[in-house]
């Protein structure tokens, strides 16, 4: 990973995850999820923000947390892929921290199977995990994602 | 062995990694100090490898009770929080072997196994011990 990063750090099951900034464009409040047919798993389904289509990626199944429906008080993390723009369902946001090249580890440091980690922040008070987001959905998720939007 | 990680991700993958790499090895978990204890009261563990940011007890109070609960069971810390000062406490906690998160890839398997065979070995005492040998 690069060192050097900001991060906007969300939380989940109390639990800290990073994405770097620079691919994040908004936090939004969660808004209705419609479905989309035949999407792959992990699309949870679509949003509409300003008239943008944007799907909603379930990060928790890739994080190894227990599934959970969607509440009020979730929020959304709309962040690009190299692909598109999806949103993040977090918990909580708990804001950005800079993050120093000895701060961070990249993930093939820590363990050969980190899978949708690039890598590790140590916080003065822990760690944050740092969200892959180019790994996050693979060609062949992303190849029906886009079939399904087409068709939905 | 038993890994004690709170972090749920880091947990799992670490847990399929060691499963997946050490032939053999029954791998638990647990994301306290607490539920550690209980488990290895319930189950036993060769092995605990201890994280050092808990809620509860930390992983340097955490091994200070394993030594007084659990005598037989070694334990290896593993923390991201790798600063020499954490690093004395946590082997004069107890622990037998520090491993950075940083590194965990190339120094935790040889530390893991030196740590088995030191819970040999303590089990070799004990039963040198227990047989009245001078």
């Amino acid at each position: 990973m690069s060192a050097g990063v900001q991060l906007l750090v969300f939380r989940l099951d109390g639990q800290r995850y990073g994405l770097p900034l620079a691919s994040v464009e908004r936090v939004v409040r969660i808004v209705e999820i419609t479905p989309l047919p035949k999407a792959p798993e992990v699309v949870l389904g679509l949003i509409n923000v300003q008239g943008r289509v944007i799907a909603v990626v379930d990060v928790r199944r890739r994080f190894r947390l227990p599934p959970r429906e969607p509440t009020l008080s979730d929020l959304l993390v709309i962040a690009r892929t190299p692909a598109r723009a999806v949103a993040l369902v977090a918990d909580s946001v708990t804001g950005v921290v800079e993050c120093s090249e000895s701060q961070a580890v990249p993930a093939q440091a820590i363990v050969p199977c980190m899978e949708y980690i690039e890598g590790v922040a140590k916080m003065d008070d822990g760690m944050v995990l740092i969200h892959d987001l180019a790994r996050f959905l693979s060609l062949d998720e992303d190849r029906r994602l886009d079939e399904a939007i087409t068709h939905a | 062995m038993l890994i004690v990680e709170d972090h749920v991700t880091l947990r799992a993958t670490l847990r399929d990694w060691l499963e997946n790499t050490v032939p053999g090895v029954s791998v638990l978990s647990a994301g306290s100090v607490e539920e550690a204890l209980e488990t290895v009261a319930q189950v036993g563990a060769d092995v605990v490898l201890m994280d050092i940011g808990l809620p509860g007890a930390n992983g340097i109070e955490g091994t200070r009770l394993f030594r007084v609960r659990a005598p037989g069971t070694v334990v290896v810390m593993l923390s991201i929080i790798d600063d020499r000062a954490h690093v004395a406490d946590a082997l004069d906690a107890g622990a037998v072997a520090f491993v950075s998160k940083r590194r965990m890839r190339h120094e935790l398997l040889p530390a893991l196994q030196a740590a088995l065979k030191e819970r040999l070995n303590r089990a070799g005492a004990h039963i040198d011990g227990g047989g009245g040998r001078p």
